[in-house]
């Protein structure tokens, strides 16, 4: 096992801050969404980044991947990408010594960060091709099965307006994604900032200052960060509170949701917070952390009923209710 | 575990130990001083120095109870603290993994080490001590309160207040006219006449029942004094039966008979018969048949045994030798002696016990008949004072002999109190002491008294009247259910 040393901890921050620093070369505000991907990334977790176009999320993913120094390859999703698109499919070539053979042709995904944009214009299809390489990171083509290098991160866009002929992602993809986060406008100061750096220059100007390897050391540290049976009581009871079938289930549970999240939002949770910690320099994850994670983790796992949406309740409305009564 | 978390640890301790006993007095406090309070006010049947140890007694348990209730582990302190200070979780996984090592582990008890540092145990203050105090001031209040409250219960009501009614003087003066004209023999007669007189002054001039208490008991006393100063019998009868001689105890039965029961002289001539066979030698089966001679030696050697016996229980009576039953006794003794003496022959000498028993049951009769009427009459002015006044009667005098009887000669008990079948008298019938109207008379005498009465009218009836055998067979059955219900009434 390797050993945790007082060096890599403060190795730790000093690097996030650096990314924190870079992203922001390029990002103008959106902090928290800062935060929460370099928690998602050194989790090994994708991100579905939500907002309206302009926002930045591409600028984001792109200046992440400049900032991490990793191979990063941009799929754009539409009606008529096909499935080989994205993993890569087999090609007939002929050798040097022009016998045919059948070579496999690796697709964008065959990257450490990929740029997922606008997956919910693809059709259920493509979207389906991407559930195997984001939860177990390989792609099977016929009868191979190629592995992804690691670290690999999937972050994916998608606009919650223009719906015409667009596919929702399944709950079964959903489930694969982390944190799903909410890019809002900019403020007025915001917008004013990126107008005026957009002026300067388009490209993003953001430096590596993070490899590969340090993302799995840090994820490996973070792992070891201690939880107490209280707080993790606290992160499981709450996932499944989100349970309305379950008899004692919060009452805003009861009233609002439709169904709730999987198992693997607990493990989510639990996995997110321990970085959350060490981001916040405590070696200990704490309530807070577990409430504060809770809404990106929760709101594209569970599915609110019509009373809520009659009631004008957000899915995030409802996640601060269900966490209020767990307390 | 660190030093801080254990000064925080003993800080939650004492907390505890304030907040048990404060408890502890309170209820303690609450409980005793109700106590006290219901105890004082004499509505609770035990005195206040139980209420307060009652209320010392539930306070200690509470205490106790409450100490155990509020036992808190180190897992409870690690998250109250973490949740009044905000530490987030730091202590409460310092806790967790205190038995674990690892560099991040260090780093983490450092932490929380740091932010416990930074909160004085003075800033940890006890939850909710107002109502501890709240609660404990109540428990004073109430105890304070409960010894403020007058103590009824040592205060001693004040006499009821006693006149005596019209019907009590005329109830007295009656009693006074009717051991004035009885036949019971003057000495004390006068005696008890002088205190029914004094008691009728005394009870004038009461005015409370202690008062009046003080007269009757006192009257009470001097009155049953008399009663069985007057008869000399049940002492004589107690050291006859006390020998444990089949003559002397035979002697006692036939005095039982006469005595303590109506002078029943059937019933008397039946035990009189009995105590002559004892002088009459009985051969045991199988043994030759002892010559004339042989005969008057046993007879002799019993009479002297009998004479012997009989002298040694009126000495143990301690009753004066002037006394007229004493004096029939050692007559009828000093008679036995004679013939013992003279005996001629083993018939002669039966014959002359014989006439020397008549002669004394003769003479017995008439001292025995006046010992009966002394005693009955101060029975009778006990009884009836006590249902004129709400006093207790004592205890009527009677020889209890039924411990010693078992070798008794006679099948009658000498304590047998109850008439036997056939018995004519006057004078109550023993035993039975409700009072009832006599019609012949119209006053209110024992239901015995009247029954006998009765008896002598049925019998005289029966004897004179014109019935068939079959009517007196059943007129006299009937009458021998009355005896015997005397008898059950009288609890035999």
């Amino acid at each position: 096992m390797e050993e945790i040393t007082m060096e890599k901890v403060s190795i730790f921050s000093e690097k996030i801050s650096k990314v924190q620093m870079e992203l922001a070369k390029d990002v103008v505000g959106q902090k928290d969404i800062i935060h929460n991907v370099i928690i998602a990334i050194i989790a090994g977790g994708n991100v579905l980044l939500e907002g309206v176009p302009g926002v930045g999320k591409t600028r984001l993913v792109r200046a992440l991947g400049k900032t991490m120094s990793l191979p990063f390859s941009r799929i754009q999703f539409t009606p008529d990408l096909m499935p080989s698109d994205v993993t890569g499919t087999n090609v007939i070539e002929k050798d040097e010594n022009g016998k045919l053979e059948t070579k496999f042709r690796p697709g964008p995904i065959f990257s450490n960060l990929v740029l997922a944009d606008e997956i919910n214009r693809a059709t259920p299809k493509t979207q389906s091709a991407m559930l195997e390489v984001m939860q177990e990171h390989k792609v099977t083509i016929g009868k191979s099965t190629y592995k992804i290098k690691e670290p690999f991160f999937v972050l994916a866009t998608q606009n919650p307006i223009e719906q015409d002929g667009t596919y929702p992602l399944p709950e079964a993809q959903m489930d694969r994604f982390l944190f799903k986060l909410i890019v809002d406008y900019p403020t007025n100061q915001e917008l004013m900032d990126i107008v005026k750096m957009t002026q300067i220059t388009m490209a993003e100007t953001a430096e590596a200052v993070i490899n590969g390897t340090e993302i799995l050391e840090m994820r490996t540290l973070a792992s070891k960060v201690p939880v107490c049976d209280e707080v993790m009581m606290f992160a499981v009871n709450l996932v499944s509170n989100t349970h309305p079938a379950l008899e004692n289930c919060p009452a805003s549970t009861k009233k609002y949701v439709k169904y709730g999240a999987s198992p693997r939002a607990a493990q989510g949770l639990i996995t997110a917070a321990k970085i959350r910690a060490l981001m916040d320099g405590r070696y200990n994850v704490a309530y807070e952390d577990i409430e504060a994670l809770a809404f990106p983790i929760l709101r594209h796992r569970i599915k609110i009923n019509y009373a809520a949406v009659n009631e004008k309740l957000s899915v995030d409305d409802v996640i601060a209710k269900i966490i209020k009564e767990t307390k | 575990m660190s030093k801080l978390f254990l000064k925080f640890k003993q800080k939650v301790k004492k907390a505890r130990i304030l907040k048990s006993v404060l408890t502890g007095l309170a209820s303690g406090g609450l409980t005793g001083g109700i106590a006290l309070l219901l105890s004082r006010l004499a509505l609770l049947p035990f005195p206040p120095i139980i209420a307060l140890a009652i209320g010392f007694g539930v306070g200690l348990v509470t205490a106790i109870l409450f100490f155990l209730f509020l036992r808190t582990s180190d897992k409870q302190l690690a998250e109250s603290l973490d949740e009044r200070f905000v530490l987030q979780e730091k202590v409460q996984t310092m806790i967790a993994y205190e038995t674990e090592q690892g560099e991040l582990l260090d780093l983490q008890r450092q932490s929380a080490e740091d932010a416990l540092s930074k909160i004085s145990t003075k800033k940890f203050k006890i939850k909710r001590l107002w109502i501890y105090l709240t609660a404990f001031c109540i428990g004073v209040t109430a105890v304070v309160g409960g010894l403020l409250v007058p103590n009824k219960r040592n205060q001693t009501p004040p006499p009821k207040p006693f006149a005596i009614t019209q019907m009590q003087i005329a109830g007295i003066e009656e009693l006074i006219r009717y051991v004035d004209g009885s036949t019971m023999e003057e000495t004390y007669r006068t005696q008890i006449s002088d205190s029914l007189s004094g008691l009728l002054a005394d009870l004038k001039l009461a005015t409370t029942e202690p008062e009046m208490q003080v007269a009757l008991t006192e009257a009470m006393a001097n009155i049953s004094t008399c009663t069985y100063d007057s008869s000399s019998s049940a002492e004589i009868l107690t050291a006859l039966w006390a020998s444990e001689d089949t003559y002397a105890k035979g002697f006692a039965t036939l005095l039982n008979t006469s005595t303590w029961k109506e002078p029943n002289w059937g019933d008397f001539a039946e035990k009189l018969t009995e105590y002559k066979q004892l002088f009459r030698y009985q051969p045991a089966e199988g043994e030759p048949t002892p010559d004339a001679t042989e005969l008057v030696e046993i007879l002799t050697q019993k009479l002297d045994f009998s004479v012997l016996k009989i002298n040694v229980a009126l000495q143990q009576s301690r009753i004066a030798q002037t006394d007229s039953l004493y004096i029939t006794v050692a007559q009828f003794v000093t008679q036995q002696q004679e013939i013992a003496k003279n005996a001629a022959s083993y018939e002669a000498a039966l014959a002359s016990i014989d006439k020397a028993l008549d002669d004394a049951s003769q003479t017995t009769y008439g001292v025995i008949s006046q010992l009966k009427i002394n005693t009955n009459v101060g029975e009778y002015t006990m009884t009836k004072l006590a249902t004129l006044f709400p006093v207790p009667l004592p205890p009527f005098e009677r020889p209890d002999l039924t411990e010693q009887n078992n070798q008794g000669a006679g099948e009658d008990r000498p304590n047998d109190k109850g008439p036997s079948d056939g018995g004519i008298g006057e004078g109550a019938t023993f035993g039975s002491k409700d009072l009832v109207l006599d019609p012949l008379t119209g006053n209110y005498v024992e239901y015995g008294t009247l029954i006998n009465k009765y008896y002598a009218v049925m019998n005289d009836r029966l004897n004179n009247g014109n019935y068939s055998d079959e009517q007196k067979e059943l007129i006299k059955k009937y009458f021998s259910l009355l005896y015997s219900g005397i008898e059950k009434e009288d609890g035999k």
